[in-house]
């Protein structure tokens, strides 16, 4: 948490006038808020401090198209199979754990984890391509 | 899968070791391109979180710092400067959102449910709230939101007006206490009331400690004293019968212009016919306003509010917002050309008339601002032209606003050199009834918005930023552009209250306004 949205907040005043900005901003804060509540006491999971702040400055030229990814991703969702997208969102949402997740897929925890990776890798391919057209 | 964006994706599931990590921040240190590729990936990780959490983005983001702010624990040192830190962001991060919604709008202000009196089945309760101002009820014995079921009701503070079933209304001043019975009864204890009693409820009975009260098809005032039940009578209009409230023996019949007193039964000297203030539904709306004027005036980045008041000079359009100071913006009195003093929204509240072509009021607002609204009630009669215009700058300069009704009834708003392209996505305003109408630029947010009586009617993007400079404008008219088409855009029909802040409200504070300004709950 200490990471990319403690520089976030520092940058604030800068960016302040960039509307775009504030929805992304918003969204990386938002993970990094959860990250952070589901790793706390585990503070192995902490980006180096100058990784951040070179993320949060660099980023911050990629609103407009990192916001327009996002926008995007409804699209890029519609075209995953059913059983694919509900998979996908039910191991994002916060009522049931990976493992069963993994269980009601029919897959072991770690091939599961293959699996929401090569979704990941797809659906990044798709917003990147849809873009950029 | 090359390594980085499997490290990646470990970190993002929240399984990474620390030496995965240790590569993991090397890896992104050494390479801009590698940073990229991270951002895409938290980028896509979020809005994925959003999505299944079913929720907008901010609204989402919100649930969770509140969970977080929640959920803070500060068990050790290590942990404590992060959480600071975090909570520092999280809660300016909250203020943030708060203070600026972005593009998601409303959403919460449409899913909220209605508490529409009109939807309450009105054959199964005895009586609804039809009107109220600063109406403060004794815990347990208020009505269950607009409706009053048979039962007891105690009014420590305010005025309330409610409608039984049968049609009879009762405006009941504050302190007060009684029961509803059933759709043709009631029993005050104590209190002051002005009752209105149609034909349909010709038989409405009102019993107190004193005597029984059975209206005959009228309107009457009833003061029921709280130390010994004295009961004064009032008959404005047709005839109320007095009857003990043992036998139900008629003791008078009292016509209109009479008064009566009751003691325990027995009749006193009857008081004095004094108007004796009681309210009129009418009037609550107006008693309602002015709490609610002397509590609009502290408003954050309010610069101008014209509460409509006809003054001696009655040239003068008062802006009751004061300058702070030399340094800070006054926004003046506006000048009124040709449009004439009339009634407002309730009686005793005034309005501006705006009937011919050369009627209007001139306003300067010397602001410059990224950020506007414009908000004011308005009275259509007749919408003459293709634009009809509420509130506009003169000319049509980079800068200047426009806030106007088109023909079909569509309000509309925009920024000169903003360059809107916008959706409407309401009714029609309607004609010839009171209706609240308001106008919000965020120059920031690139955006705009409209609303009739607090609800969000049309929204478009600006696709430039200018700083809005609205400078001198004219309020019911436009003085044209030299050879524009659309050059006659006078408005026909009263304007009450006008405000303008610096900042962009948010629906739900022009919902507060809308209903605190309404003419009626009805």
């Amino acid at each position: 948490m200490q990471g990319v949205a403690l520089v976030l907040w520092t940058k604030f005043e800068q960016f302040r006038q960039d509307g775009d900005f504030r929805s992304w901003a918003m969204g990386v804060a938002r993970y990094e808020v959860l990250a952070w509540l589901r790793d706390r006491g585990r503070d192995r999971l902490v980006l180096a401090g100058d990784v951040a702040e070179m993320i949060a400055d660099e980023t911050a030229n990629d609103v407009v198209q990192l916001e327009q990814q996002r926008i995007a991703l409804r699209s890029c969702l519609e075209k995953l199979t059913p059983k694919n997208r509900s998979l996908l969102l039910e191991s994002y949402g916060s009522e049931l754990k990976i493992q069963e997740v993994a269980a009601t897929s029919g897959r072991s925890v770690a091939a599961f984890y293959q699996w929401l990776h090569r979704m990941r890798r797809l659906l990044l391919d798709c917003v990147q391509h849809e873009v950029v057209r | 899968m090359n390594d980085l964006e499997l490290l990646i994706n470990c970190y993002v599931d929240g399984q990474a070791t620390i030496e995965e990590m240790d590569c993991l921040n090397e890896l992104l240190r050494a390479d801009t391109k590698a940073r990229q590729v991270f951002a895409a990936h938290l980028n896509l990780d979020s809005a994925l979180a959003e999505i299944a959490a079913g929720m907008p983005g901010e609204k989402a983001a919100v649930e969770d710092i509140v969970v977080l702010n929640r959920d803070a624990i500060f068990s050790n040192a290590v942990a404590y400067c992060a959480t600071a830190a975090a909570l520092v962001f999280v809660v300016f991060l909250g203020v943030w959102w708060w203070s600026s919604n972005g593009q998601q709008r409303d959403l919460v202000a449409q899913t909220a449910p209605s508490t529409d009196p009109l939807t309450v089945p009105q054959e199964t309760v005895a009586a609804v709230l039809i009107d109220e101002a600063g109406a403060v009820f004794s815990q347990g014995m208020g009505p269950q939101g607009a409706r009053f079921e048979a039962g007891d009701y105690e009014l420590l503070s305010g005025i309330v007006h409610l409608r039984f079933a049968s049609g009879a209304e009762l405006v009941l001043n504050a302190p007060a206490r009684w029961t509803v019975k059933d759709a043709m009864h009631a029993i005050v204890e104590h209190g002051k009331m002005r009752a209105i009693v149609p034909p349909s409820a010709t038989g409405f009975t009102i019993s107190t400690p004193s005597a029984e009260y059975i209206d005959l098809g009228t309107e009457f005032g009833l003061d029921v004293d709280r130390n010994n039940g004295t009961s004064d009578l009032f008959v404005f209009d047709g005839q109320v019968n007095v009857a003990d409230k043992a036998t139900s023996a008629v003791f008078e019949e009292v016509l209109e212009g009479a008064s009566t007193r009751y003691v325990a039964g027995v009749a006193k000297t009857a008081p004095d016919f004094d108007s004796r203030n009681f309210t009129t539904p009418n009037e609550i709306g107006l008693i309602r306003w002015q709490e609610y004027a002397r509590k609009l005036l502290p408003s954050p980045g309010l610069i101008a509010f014209f509460p409509f008041h006809r003054m001696v000079d009655e040239s003068v359009l008062a802006n009751q917002v004061e300058a702070k100071g030399t340094a800070t913006l006054h926004v003046p009195n506006g000048r009124i050309e040709g449009a004439r003093w009339t009634s407002g929204r309730w009686p005793g509240k005034d309005s501006l008339l705006f009937d011919g072509d050369g009627e209007f009021v001139q306003i300067d607002i010397p602001a410059e601002s990224n950020e506007m609204t414009i908000a004011a009630w308005i009275k259509i009669d007749r919408l003459d032209h293709e634009m009809n215009s509420i509130l506009n700058s003169d000319h049509a300069d980079d800068g200047d606003v426009h806030f106007q009704v088109t023909r079909q009834g569509l309000p509309k708003g925009g920024l000169q050199g903003g360059d809107t392209n916008d959706t409407f996505i309401g009714e029609p305003l309607p004609l010839g009834s009171w209706v609240h109408v308001a106008m919000v630029i965020s120059v920031p947010d690139r955006m705009r918005w409209v609303y009739a009586n607090g609800k969000l009617v049309r929204q478009g993007n600006l696709q430039r930023g200018v700083t809005i400079t609205p400078g001198s404008c004219r309020l019911g008219n436009w003085l044209p552009v030299v050879g524009h088409s659309k050059r006659n855009r006078a408005f026909r029909g009263r304007i009450d209250e006008l405000a303008i802040w610096d900042r962009a409200l948010l629906g739900s504070e022009l919902k507060e306004f809308s209903q605190e300004g309404r003419t009626s709950l009805r």
